[in-house]
């Protein structure tokens, strides 16, 4: 397999504050390798790195096979890149900025022609090409930004919080065009801090305070907690769960709906020693079920490790 | 977004798109033809320094017709305007105190008969002086029109002299006349003084403040990231955000020439060609200015404010109110580092005096040189930014 981006030791630190903190890993050529982390744990300074927006403290990397140090300029042509706030010209029309951020690509004539009616397509702009694009649909705008970006067909592509503030229908089209790409061959750099995003990703990265703690395919990291995860389901379920938090075989407790999130160590028999508990309270109406773990189990467990 | 490659076609396209954000830009629109008119306005009709309507609070405590010429020689010279009669000189210090009256001239009672005894006569005037200038070409026109007076009054009285003894034959010089002839703003009209300075200020405001705010707006707004990780060359950025300002300033120099003659009827005898040259080199100076400004500006709002820190005294420090040669040393020293007093030398030479480069040519040296060194200092930091 191809490798299109990888880094060593990368580190960014800001006036003595590391907002990236010596973090290694590869993406292969048609992954879509995910970023997933809370606000402010690099992400966004990671990618500004590999875009050559930001350029690193320490450590190394390529893209495309360039240096991001010393080859920006040849890794221009080949990446794409979707910032987290809304980057075309709003001022401007959806034609507008299409040419003008082809044109700066070096695309003319028939060519930029061709690439703006892909986008055109792509973004769903319909008759609104001569729209100024303040004032399209914000699910619109983000596919429109997204066009912006791959208007110079570029392999690698770098989406930085793509979805943030978008509804969940345009998210999952979006996601659709993502998937899209990955399967012409195109490598996607992704970050979100949407946990049911992250498991559209082939592999992904969980970043907390600078650092990668756990790196592998959603189904892997999922596999690979030390704990399992119950529901419980009882009427009084707000008593219950004050009565069972503190208990000292139950890692986690979290309220869902009306149910009862439940992580225990597998060490433990939670169905059994539970029941002991509520019989003693005199809970008898409830039922306890065993239920698959979800990315944010992962990351929650990580972060509580961390002291996070 | 390095390098100092310049791709025609692609510059082309960046020009073009900051054409139509400047078009589309209210506040922009706004600076672009409002300041102009604006400015116009204010310089062409409200600002006057000419000194004229001089109000006279009088006391005439002599009442002859020689104190009443007097006062009739003030009033007819056209500066002078008879504001009160008053009946005593404590009434004065009311209406000098208001700022009623500009002035209180009290006639003696014994004018006439000191007049023409022979004796000195003396007139008493208190000015107003909290316009020191004001004051100080009142005070002139004072003199000049009290020795007026005098002077006519001597001759008369010696032509009385010689015409009663009889001989007719003996000839009479008028006293030395002094005939001033003041050239290049005959009229010494402030307007025409004010007018074509007018011209560096806006081209300097204009450039300064919307070139910045155009840098900063693609920061705001996060194009900036865009632009920075598309294949844009450095060299490009910089000529494709300064250039669409430079052609405005041109067209503004242009504009606001013609309406300065055209409609303000400010004389204009030097070369226009040389006007359009010159100011090339001028708006070099306020474009790498604004290159500055928008390194050190993270808000068009901050972009806004510093242009003004610039501004505010680089006019000062232009003589577009206050001569340079007045100024104490070191700031006659400061200004040699302000473009704005080189153009501002320069169209006032061309507006007034008609001259052209033979004439100008160390302002126009000066402000190539400051130009040169100005903005590779800020290309130079602009591009540090992006490292």
């Amino acid at each position: 397999m191809e490798i299109s981006v990888e880094v060593q030791n990368l580190t960014k630190r800001f006036d003595g504050f590391t907002a990236v903190d010596s973090i290694n890993f590869s993406v292969m050529k048609g992954e879509i390798f995910g970023f997933l982390g809370p606000n402010g744990a690099g992400k966004s300074t990671t990618i500004k790195m590999l875009c050559g927006i930001l350029s690193p403290t320490e450590g190394t990397g390529t893209v495309s096979g360039y240096d991001i140090v010393t080859e920006q300029d040849k890794i221009k042509n080949t990446i794409g890149y979707m910032s987290q706030k809304f980057s075309l010209y709003s001022d401007l029309t959806v034609r507008e900025n299409l040419q003008f951020f082809g044109s700066i690509y070096g695309l003319t004539g028939k060519k930029l022609q061709e690439r703006i009616d892909y986008v055109r397509e792509m973004a769903g702009i319909g008759d609104r090409m001569d729209s100024p694009v303040d004032i399209l649909p914000g699910g619109i705008k983000q596919r429109l930004a997204l066009g912006g970006a791959i208007l110079h067909d570029p392999p690698v592509l770098f989406l930085d919080e793509p979805t943030s503030g978008v509804d969940p229908l345009m998210r999952r089209n979006f996601w659709e065009l993502i998937y899209d790409f990955s399967r012409k061959g195109k490598t996607i750099f992704v970050t979100t801090h949407y946990m049911d995003e992250a498991e559209h990703c082939s592999r992904m990265a969980l970043v907390i305070a600078g650092k990668i703690i756990a790196l592998d395919t959603p189904d892997n990291l999922k596999r690979s907690l030390p704990y399992s995860v119950y529901a419980l389901r009882t009427d009084d379920f707000i008593k219950v769960f004050d009565k069972i938090a503190k208990l000292d075989f139950i890692e986690e407790a979290a309220i869902f709906g009306s149910d009862i999130h439940i992580l225990c160590d597998n060490k433990y028999k939670l169905k059994s020693e539970l029941g002991k508990v509520l019989n003693k309270s005199g809970i008898t109406d409830y039922r306890i079920e065993r239920i698959p773990a979800t990315l944010e189990d992962v990351f929650v467990t990580h972060a509580r490790k961390l002291g996070v | 977004m390095k390098g100092i490659l310049i791709r025609p076609a692609i510059l082309k396209s960046f020009i073009m798109k900051e054409f139509k954000q400047i078009l589309r830009d209210k506040r922009m629109k706004m600076m672009l033809f409002g300041s102009p008119v604006l400015m116009l306005i204010v310089f062409g009709y409200a600002v006057n320094t000419d000194i004229s309507e001089i109000k006279m609070a009088v006391l005439d405590s002599d009442k002859t017709s020689e104190s009443r010429q007097l006062l009739r020689k003030f009033t007819s010279s056209g500066y002078f305007t008879h504001y009160v009669s008053l009946e005593s000189p404590d009434e004065a210090a009311k209406f000098l105190d208001k700022g009623e009256a500009d002035m209180f001239i009290h006639i003696p009672a014994d004018f006439k008969k000191n007049l023409y005894s022979g004796k000195a006569t003396e007139l008493q005037i208190i000015l107003d002086g909290t316009d020191s200038s004001r004051a100080s070409v009142i005070m002139a026109y004072i003199n000049q029109i009290s020795s007026d007076f005098s002077v006519e009054y001597l001759t008369q009285k010696v032509r009385m002299l010689v015409l009663s003894r009889g001989s007719s034959s003996v000839r009479f010089n008028e006293p030395l006349p002094v005939k001033e002839r003041i050239l290049f703003n005959p009229d010494l009209t402030s307007r025409n003084f004010y007018l074509p300075g007018v011209l560096s200020l806006l081209v300097a405001l204009i450039t300064i403040m919307l070139t910045s705010m155009s840098v900063v707006k693609e920061r705001e707004s996060g194009t900036m990231e865009q632009i920075i990780v598309s294949p844009l060359s450095s060299a490009e950025f910089i000529a494709g955000k300064t250039l669409p300002f430079a052609i405005i300033g041109v067209a503004e120099i242009s504009v606001i020439t013609l309406i300065a003659i055209a409609w303000f009827k400010v004389p204009f005898n030097g070369s226009f060609v040389f006007l359009i040259f010159s100011s090339i080199f001028y708006i070099m100076c306020t474009l790498s200015v604004s290159l500055y400004i928008s390194t050190v500006s993270q808000t068009q709002q901050q972009a806004m404010l510093s242009t003004f820190l610039f501004f505010i005294p680089a006019m000062m420090l232009s003589g577009f109110i206050f001569p340079i040669y007045a100024m104490p040393e070191i700031f006659q020293y400061i200004t040699m580092l302000n473009p704005m007093r080189y153009f501002m030398a320069i169209i006032r030479g061309i507006f007034l005096k008609g001259v052209g480069f033979t004439v100008l040519w160390h302002e126009l040296l000066a402000l190539t040189v400051l130009g040169s060194v100005l903005i590779s200092l800020s290309i130079r930091r602009f591009n540090r930014g992006f490292e």
